[in-house]
């Protein structure tokens, strides 16, 4: 396989990560881990970089997308320090900043900051926040503008497990937000699963959608859906993302090189989607 | 606009209100109106515009080329398209650039109604916030399709959310005359205007109260022509049991400040 890999979401076990729940509550993500049928990987039961390094190397991942937190209640750290573990390991990781956007002036700041640190992509997990907030939470939408007229992408938990219910996932509220900011590059994180079909829809009729189904890709219902829509309409808007700590990376890309995509579909989802999202200039 | 057009629908909200149609408005003479404004001793008028299905719409370039010809009478206040977030923040900049002194926002009577707090107003609201623009935003009396587009709800997040922004309530929030004063104590930033919803309507004697005590710097005088005539608005108006120094705050000094007014 000579094929460069991008993972789209990665937490590696060094610095502020290591403050997050992934790696505060090691039980909790082993639960996970093991629910989808891995064993925890070597490097995230000794938080050990070195050997996330070597696990990346194994299974072929050329970059990682180290994707930050800022949630009350999944854990916070500075993206300085993101952008601090992407310096200190030089064409291993992409830093993504986190964005807690309650108060807009505040958010504001952190975006400038962080674009001053050289971060060319945000990352927002309302429902997480210490006020959990809907994705098209009015309170957003400043930020969203801002990110639409500045050509910053946006990554959004809007799958998965990102708020206190389900309606945190309810695809009605990123579709709103991909209607109302039509210029603007959203990823949803998680792939918003488990509303598979209904965010195909949204795929299908707003083109600004990308989706990382990431860890719920794996074996989970809807999986031959997202696989069928990334062989046809979604190919240039399909990536490849782990979501490790919570899967390993070796094995996760062992198995996703197996998945029926078509070898073009493949090459895109596994690098030039997420090289073209990160505005990469290889 | 509708109060042009559908002239008996606005002679009928009048004659609710106790008044009978002016000079001006049964024979739509701004001549007259200026006779009147000076009889009622309204020294500046500020007129705001309007894009709107339900009620018609006046353009900005409207209002501007009124204020060109009228500089002495009146002032403007800008409206915007709210479903063009891009095409809303050229609008204002626009009208700023070209003298109007703030921005409406009639949020239930947009093509498609919407709540004052709807996501899509935020990003305009920023704009005004960070550009020190003062916002008008229609949130009383036949605001929208039904009586919640007058609930005090969306405009208190509003006000909470954007705490710098300040914000006028058109049509005085009524008829949710204790709410809207609630808000008014609890947030600085608001400024209350309720016009035509004074006369003589139910919860009067608590805007009134209000004027005189916490709220007499951010009360504001409005006739709402062509709904009520100006001349016998000021009148009525004059005579309210509001305190010579709340008076002289409310029929000027409040909107001079507000509107940062060379008057």
């Amino acid at each position: 396989m000579d094929m460069k890999i991008i993972d789209f979401r990665l937490r590696p076990p060094v610095s502020g990560f290591l403050n997050a729940r992934h790696y505060m509550k090691p039980e909790t993500r082993d639960r996970n881990t093991r629910m989808l049928g891995f064993e925890p990987a070597p490097s995230a039961s000794k938080k050990s970089i070195d050997l996330l390094l070597q696990e990346m190397d194994e299974a072929g991942i050329t970059l990682g997308v180290i994707v930050g937190r800022n949630t009350a209640a999944l854990g916070s750290f500075r993206n300085a320090e993101v952008a601090e573990v992407a310096r200190s390991y030089p064409g291993r990781f992409v830093p993504v900043g986190s964005i807690e956007a309650s108060d807009r002036k505040d958010a504001m700041r952190q975006i400038t900051e962080a674009r001053a640190m050289g971060m060319k992509m945000f990352n927002l997990e309302p429902g997480a926040f210490a006020w959990p907030m809907h994705i098209d939470d009015r309170r957003l939408y400043p930020i969203y503008a801002y990110c639409e007229d500045n050509a910053i992408p946006v990554i959004v938990m809007s799958g998965g497990a990102p708020g206190p219910d389900i309606s945190y996932t309810a695809p009605v509220h990123i579709d709103r937000v991909l209607a109302d900011f039509p210029d603007l590059t959203v990823v949803a994180s998680h792939g918003n699963w488990p509303w598979v079909q209904e965010i195909i829809h949204v795929a299908y009729r707003r083109p600004n959608l990308y989706l990382s189904p990431d860890m719920y890709l794996y074996n989970l219902p809807g999986m031959d859906d997202y696989i069928r829509a990334a062989n046809g309409f979604m190919s240039d808007r399909f990536l490849f993302g782990t979501a490790y700590p919570v899967c390993p990376v070796k094995e996760y890309t062992t198995w996703f090189l197996k998945l029926p995509f078509k070898p073009a579909v493949m090459e895109r989802i596994l690098y030039h989607n997420a090289a073209r999202v990160l505005q990469l200039s290889t | 606009m509708t109060w042009y057009r559908d002239t008996a629908r606005r002679d009928r909200f009048m004659s609710q209100l106790g008044f009978r149609p002016p000079a001006s408005v049964s024979g739509q003479s701004i001549t007259e109106l200026l006779k009147e404004m000076a009889a009622a001793g309204v020294v500046r008028a500020i007129m705001t515009g309007r894009f709107s299905q339900t009620f018609g719409s006046v353009s900005n370039e409207d209002l501007i080329a009124i204020t060109k010809e009228y500089p002495n009478h009146f002032l403007g206040v800008a409206s915007v398209d709210p479903t063009d977030r891009t095409r809303a923040i050229q609008q204002i900049q626009h009208a700023v650039a070209a003298g109007l002194k703030a921005v409406t926002i009639e949020p239930g009577s947009y093509p498609t109604p919407m709540y004052a707090d709807d996501r899509r107003l935020y990003p305009i609201y920023a704009h005004c916030d960070e550009m020190s623009i003062p916002v008008f935003i229609m949130n009383g009396g036949n605001a929208g399709p039904d009586l919640s587009y007058s609930s005090p709800i969306p405009l208190d997040r509003v006000l909470a959310e954007f705490p710098h922004l300040k914000v006028v309530v058109t049509h005085g929030g009524w008829p949710w005359v204790n709410e809207i004063l609630h808000l008014a104590f609890r947030r600085p930033n608001l400024f209350v205007s309720p016009d035509m919803y004074l006369v003589n309507m139910p919860g009067m004697d608590d805007y009134i109260r209000a004027a005189n005590g916490f709220l007499a710097d951010r009360f504001l005088y409005a006739s709402s022509y062509p709904l009520c005539p100006v001349k016998d608005y000021a009148d009525w108006f004059l005579a309210l049991p509001i305190k010579p120094a709340s008076m002289e705050k409310v029929v000027f000094r409040n909107a001079v400040e507000l509107l940062d007014l060379r008057v």
